[in-house]
């Protein structure tokens, strides 16, 4: 009789054991170390090392997630390459569209992340502590030659912040290929009484980029020029704002994009090593406060200005923005028209959640390798 | 014998259950992680202490007593690349009198405040004292007691702090909170509840179809 139970509680255990080994065994890419906040991982994840970073991250009530510094490697046994220092939503924005309510999200209460649910970590996801959530993602393919072709992986850090009905999750990807995705996910219940009113979320962010350490780097506009009365198209790299502290706009006919360079700092090739900010967005927002009139600010860095709303002072002085210290700060709009799809009304209440929208932008490196990254 | 194989695929099994639970588990919960990026309660208190002090120096405080808001980590950039950062505390105090947030960097290691700004119009955060305050405000006025009826025993409170950049705006420079109410995981559609802190005023509206913002044909 025993024998038969024990084998019924092999068996049982089998079927188990086989239910669950292709969700999280078999498919997830392994993790590199992490020491404290600190998380060092190499690309192809599981493989023999070609590309690496080496991740800070940290938290707060009324900040949300943030990065605390990112270091990349081109190659094994390589320098290590700084850029950024810090990189963080220094708020969210949310007017509505009669003109009230304004709210400020990040800002406006002591708002603090959710700890780690186990949906979050879904079949791969691991914690890095309490609130944030670590993933290795198979990223798709990050380039095709006829039958041959490369699967990306990116290490992605992200957590969620209760802001009252609304949640945001934050999400930072460092891609195998030297790139960071930053995105902003907006998503929980609509405003209580104003369900059905259209809103934006406009997250505010503040990049304090460190390309290959504190000091010499040029803030540059990327500009694209074609029109529809000639088959001519250029494109143009120029000083932002004269080198100064300001600010500029996206234009979609101009696919502009913001570079960061660094002075000391060249690739094989001799090119000057750069990230560009490249943003995802659907429109553009401009509201009645200044700091939303421009897309795009830069500024040089100093203690304490950590502010978007701040951001009219901070370049008054007018200093220099190349050969310096520089912060970016960029406005990533997610426009919210509610729909069916965000709830319902049922006795009183509002059943329902808008599903996840998604606004940020990408720094993708310019000239920081020789040739092909992830290519034989 | 037949035993013995059955024990020892049992052990094999069990050996390779925890392989994989271990995979899972290699992230962490450990708190002490947040440590670097975290004020000790003893950074804090001397954080506020010395910001209290420097404020009383500076005349910055006013007839209205000021709500400290915040206490936070922060760092300042070393003058030299890789060498130690400084732990500061940022400490926040917002004050009714003008609508104005009171920013003070106090490194705690060395006892010394490194910069005080006075900023009008800041958005700053709503201190659990001043959420407190307004929720307690909203559950006695009449309107709301009488709108949440018998789901007032059973409604937990949220605040939203207002803003409003518009110097027209009756609320401009107010500390006002739009009151939420939940019952489980739910939101009550109404009322629709405020409370001007600044005032002690309670108001409530009503609910906003949001029609007139989304105009089309149906």
């Amino acid at each position: 009789m025993n024998v038969i139970i024990t084998r019924a509680r092999l068996l049982a255990a089998c079927v188990f054991a086989l239910a669950i080994t292709p969700a999280w065994s078999q498919s997830c890419l392994p993790f590199g170390p992490q020491s404290g906040n600190t998380i060092t991982q190499t690309f192809p994840a599981g493989g023999s090392a070609q590309t690496a970073w080496r991740v800070t991250f940290g938290h707060a009530p009324a900040k949300g997630l943030y990065i605390l510094g990112a270091w990349f490697q081109r190659a094994p046994n390589t320098n290590w390459i700084q850029v950024l220092y810090d990189a963080r939503l220094s708020n969210i924005f949310v007017p509505y569209h009669p003109g009230s309510p304004r709210y400020y999200d990040l800002s406006g209460f002591n708002f603090d992340l959710v700890g780690v649910a186990n949906v979050d970590l879904g079949p791969c996801g691991a914690t890095a502590d309490r609130y944030v959530i670590k993933e290795i993602r198979d990223r798709g393919m990050v380039w095709k030659d006829d039958y041959a072709g490369r699967r990306g992986h990116d290490l992605t850090l992200w957590a969620t912040l209760d802001a009252a009905n609304y949640n945001y999750m934050m999400l930072y990807s460092f891609r195998d290929d030297g790139s960071i995705g930053f995105r902003l996910g907006a998503t929980a219940r609509n405003l209580p009484g104003m369900e059905l009113v259209p809103h934006m979320h406009d997250g505010l962010w503040r990049l304090d980029i460190d390309l290959n350490g504190f000091s010499g780097d040029t803030v540059q506009i990327h500009r694209h020029s074609e029109t529809a009365a000639s088959n001519v198209a250029t494109d143009a790299m120029s000083a932002f704002n004269g080198g100064k502290e300001g600010f500029t706009d996206w234009d979609p006919l101009q696919f502009t994009e913001l570079n960061v360079s660094d002075a000391n700092m060249r690739n094989g090739q001799g090119r000057r090593v750069s990230y560009d900010l490249m943003v995802v967005r659907e429109g553009t927002p401009r509201h009645l406060e200044n700091f939303s009139h421009h897309d795009f600010w830069a500024t040089r860095y100093r203690f304490g200005e950590d502010h978007y709303t701040q951001l009219a002072t901070y370049i008054s002085n007018n200093e220099s923005v190349s050969n310096s210290d520089v912060v970016l700060w960029y406005i990533s709009p997610a426009h919210h028209m509610p729909r069916s799809e965000d709830g319902i009304y049922v006795n009183g209440f509002w059943r329902g959640v808008a599903l996840a929208m998604w606004s940020g932008f990408d720094l993708r490196p310019r000239d920081l390798f020789d040739g092909t990254p992830l290519f034989p | 014998m037949r035993n013995r194989i059955i024990a020892f695929a049992g052990a094999a099994l069990s050996l390779w259950l925890l392989g994989v639970g271990l995979v899972r588990s290699q992230g962490t919960q450990d708190p002490s992680i947040e440590a670097s990026f975290t004020l000790s309660a003893a950074e804090s208190e001397k954080a506020v202490a010395l910001a209290r002090r420097e404020m009383e120096t500076r005349k910055l405080r006013l007839k209205i007593p000021l709500q400290l808001v915040a206490v936070e980590w922060t760092r300042e950039k070393p003058e030299k690349e890789g060498a130690p950062e400084k732990r500061f505390a940022l400490v926040t105090y917002y004050r009714y009198e003008d609508d104005a947030a009171i920013l003070t960097l106090v490194e705690p290691a060395a006892s010394r405040v490194a910069k005080v700004d006075v900023i009008p119009h800041l958005p700053v955060p709503l201190s659990s004292e001043e959420f407190q305050r307004a929720s307690a405000l909203a559950l006695k006025f009449p309107q709301v007691v009488e709108a949440l009826g018998a789901r007032a025993k059973e409604v937990k409170t949220e605040g939203l702090l207002l803003r409003t950049s518009d110097e027209k705006d009756q609320l401009f420079g107010h500390r006002v909170v739009r009151m939420l109410f939940r019952v489980g995981t739910d939101y009550l559609t109404r009322p629709v509840a405020f409370v001007d802190l600044t005032t002690q005023k309670v108001w409530i509206e009503e609910p906003h179809t949001g029609h007139e913002q989304h105009k089309g044909t149906e």
